[in-house]
């Protein structure tokens, strides 16, 4: 019996932005399903049981992250979110409320797939797993086990710090992570009011990890939000 | 909405030398001294040198008081005199009557010399007066040329003319366009019964319609504005007795006036500038409005011609190739479209200064590398070197705010440098600034006198005939300048030697917060 693909619902009232997402899906080998209110998207997550749920924040009646409340913390169903430019605040609440990631609109489709694929391997493989096992990306070659980090065949020292900021980003290897929930795993709860040590700590590994820390490949910057470190190669 | 300002002087008026006791020191102390004196050295000098002691203790009491003071003063010195250096001593008695001349003289002298004084003290201190006065006009002129609100020309004006005059002011100032009525200002300005002088005066200049007025029991005021409607009032109490003799009468009319012309005076400049605003925002509305017409109408008609070949020839009239250019210039000009309505809506919050700053300490280089990420593509054509040292501080900057304004500098080299072009941005730490510089080998910004003036809206650099389709607005370097300001930065444009232009953005440091001790701990 062949596993079916992943059955993606799409929360979006906009019919021309339905209308590619569901070609581009399907056409990449998705089933998708569409609702464009809040209510019935309630009703399709409890029903159908989607591996992915694409939500647009701007919905018609009532804030997307009312959905995104009522489902966490009991549903783990990744959740990917769909928010216009501008809008940082209210990405960054969505993710810490419990989304995975997020795209702002306008994007393209090969952004929406990469974030649609990254999401799906997470939620497969548990973040304990994921961090357990080696991550090698562009020359960056971590071994969680033996606790070595190497560059392009050369060993890099880490601080403990770095090394553990290195290993939340590891962690979720091509989602992105907010500032807060970086500071909070590396430093505790009392250091979310520092935001500069995640900054420092940040730059001291692009310094370290990347070939040219101004234009870096793997540490990647998503401004206003958070970091995301480059997916592994496959 | 009136404004109303009172106060009373901080430096009282010129008190006269005046306390009883006080005369009475001046009196019996000179004197008193020198009779004293007389009496110790009476057996060795002749009466003509102990008169010569008195006459010098009442010169000297009428160089420092009143006439009056000093006749008295002349009086108590031949008492003196009589009794204790003409014999019989200690007898009013006068042995010889060429002394009575003695007397006359002494007396005479008092009085002279009383006079002389007085006249000299008196026009020196007016002198003084003057001085101040001329003193506290410029202050005023010149505290009052600067205010920015009637509020404080209305108080700021009371306390000067008040400090100028030792005497309470009194002013009252109305809004712009409003007509004040003499029933509200009396209102104001003489709410106690006591006020009836002000009252007086209020009504004498409004019946008489003249610009100033003094009543009878010596309030003075002056109209402000025009006559039939007048702006506002200004007034200053009588002064004290000493003051009633002095040439200062004038001298407070023509402060009074002073005041009323520095005040029109300013309700002018403000109203051009008003007007000045109001003119710019039109223009700027209406250069807007034909802007967003022609720069987002092109990207629109591109699509919606290429949209509509594919639909209308389907199929293989239209070859694969062509097909795929058409389908990515649809997608470019979308992005271009997106680019264009991310400027305006950053240059209306701009405009309407409700850009907020949410700031917080991180390096620039982590903005820069945001921003090359985010064109992508776009800068494939032109090499770039980024070279930022790892010693640059942190600064307090507005993450979003800095990548756009880096998005458009870089955006604008692309555009406006032919491909091939190297494209650099440096930085460096210049004393208590960081300073980041984005440079390109392009044609540089144009030939005019001032290249700041590229940071005026909707300015478009005098294109060389390339790329010169893709409009842009012309915001995004105003865009630039508005974020920057917001960070209490600047940023300036200049030709770089060897061609090509150079846009400095400097950054204030400020003090960075340390970084954090690395914990003691072992490794996870």
């Amino acid at each position: 019996m062949t596993i079916p693909p992943p059955l993606i619902l799409l929360v979006e009232d906009e019919l021309p932005v339905q209308r590619f997402i569901h070609a581009a899906l399907t056409a990449a080998g998705y089933r998708i399903v569409v609702a464009n209110t809040l209510h019935s998207a309630r009703a399709h997550s409890g029903g159908h049981r989607p591996d992915l749920i694409l939500l647009d924040l701007g919905l018609p009646d009532g804030d997307g992250l009312e959905l995104l409340t009522t489902l966490r913390p009991d549903n783990r169903t990744p959740i990917v979110i769909l928010s216009a430019r501008g809008d940082e605040r209210a990405k960054v609440f969505a993710l810490d409320a419990g989304a995975d990631d997020y795209l702002t609109k306008p994007f393209s489709v090969p952004e929406l797939l990469a974030r649609i694929r990254v999401a799906l391997r997470h939620a497969v493989a548990p973040a304990e797993l994921v961090g357990a096992s080696a991550y090698h990306a562009d020359g960056l070659f971590v071994d969680p086990v033996r606790r070595t980090v190497s560059h392009d065949g050369q060993p890099v020292h880490l601080t403990p710090t770095e090394y553990r900021l290195l290993l939340v980003l590891i962690r979720h290897a091509g989602m992105v992570v907010t500032h807060r929930r970086l500071l909070q795993e590396v430093w505790g709860e009392n250091a979310i009011d520092q935001p500069h040590y995640l900054r420092v700590y940040m730059g001291q590994l692009r310094h370290k990890l990347e070939r040219d820390p101004t234009q870096p490949t793997l540490l990647l910057t998503e401004s206003g939000v958070g970091y995301r470190l480059r997916e592994p190669d496959s | 909405m009136l404004h109303v300002g009172m106060a009373e002087p901080s430096v009282p008026a010129d008190s006269a030398s005046g306390g009883t006791w006080h005369r009475v020191v001046w009196l019996l102390v000179p004197v008193g001294s020198a009779a004293a004196l007389g009496l110790l050295v009476r057996p060795h000098l002749a009466s003509v040198d102990l008169a010569m002691l008195l006459l010098l203790a009442v010169v000297v009491v009428a160089s420092r008081t009143t006439p009056l003071l000093a006749a008295m003063a002349a009086l108590l010195a031949i008492t003196a005199f009589d009794i204790l250096f003409v014999p019989p001593y200690y007898t009013f008695s006068v042995a010889d009557s060429a002394y009575l001349l003695t007397f006359a003289v002494m007396f005479g002298v008092a009085l002279a010399v009383g006079q002389l004084t007085t006249r000299l003290r008196s026009a020196g201190l007016e002198r003084q007066r003057r001085e101040q006065l001329s003193a506290r006009l410029l202050a005023m002129t010149d505290e009052l040329g600067r205010a920015d609100s009637l509020v404080t020309l209305a108080s700021a004006g009371a306390r000067h003319l008040a400090d100028a005059t030792g005497r309470q002011a009194r002013v009252l100032l109305a809004e712009f366009e409003e007509d004040l009525a003499l029933e509200e200002a009396l209102a104001l300005l003489a709410p106690e019964p006591a006020d009836h002088g002000v009252r007086d005066a209020l009504l004498l200049v409004h019946e008489h319609r003249a610009p100033q007025a003094t009543s009878v029991d010596g309030w003075s005021v002056v109209a402000i504005g025009d006559l039939s409607h007048p702006r506002g009032f200004a007034l200053i109490a009588p002064g004290q007795a000493i003051d009633r003799d002095e040439p200062m009468g004038e001298s407070v009319t023509a402060l009074l006036e002073r005041y009323a012309a520095l005040v029109d005076r300013t309700r002018w400049r403000w109203g051009e500038a008003r007007a000045r605003l109001e003119i710019e925002g039109e223009r700027l509305r209406s250069a807007l409005l034909s802007s967003v017409s022609h720069d987002l109408r092109s990207p629109l008609a591109a699509i919606e011609g290429a949209a509509s070949t594919l639909l209308l020839e389907p199929g293989d009239s239209v070859p694969p190739a062509v097909r795929a250019q058409l389908l990515e210039t649809i997608q470019e000009e979308a992005q271009r479209m997106n680019r264009l309505i991310g400027n305006l809506l950053d240059m209306v919050r701009v405009q309407s200064g409700s850009m907020v700053v949410h700031a917080s300490w991180q390096p620039i280089d982590e903005v820069v590398g945001a921003a090359i990420r985010r064109l992508g593509s776009r800068l494939e054509r032109h090499p770039l070197s980024v070279k930022l040292p790892e010693s640059l501080p942190l600064v307090h900057i507005d993450e979003l705010l800095l990548e756009q304004v880096f998005i458009n500098l870089l955006d604008n080299a692309v555009r406006h440098t032919p491909p091939a072009t190297p494209v650099l941005i440096r930085g460096r730490r210049e004393g208590g600034r960081v300073e980041i510089e984005v440079c390109d080998r392009g044609p540089g910004v144009g030939t005019t006198d001032d290249p700041d003036l590229v940071f005026t809206k909707f300015h478009r650099a005098v294109s060389s005939g390339m790329e010169q389709a893709d409009g842009g607005l012309g915001l995004g370097l105003t865009i630039c300048r508005g974020v920057l300001m917001a960070h209490g930065g600047t940023i300036h444009t200049r030709v770089r030697r060897g061609g090509g232009a150079a846009f400095r953005l400097s950054i204030p440091v400020g003090e960075p917060p340390h970084p954090p001790d690395e914990p003691v701990e072992s490794f996870p």
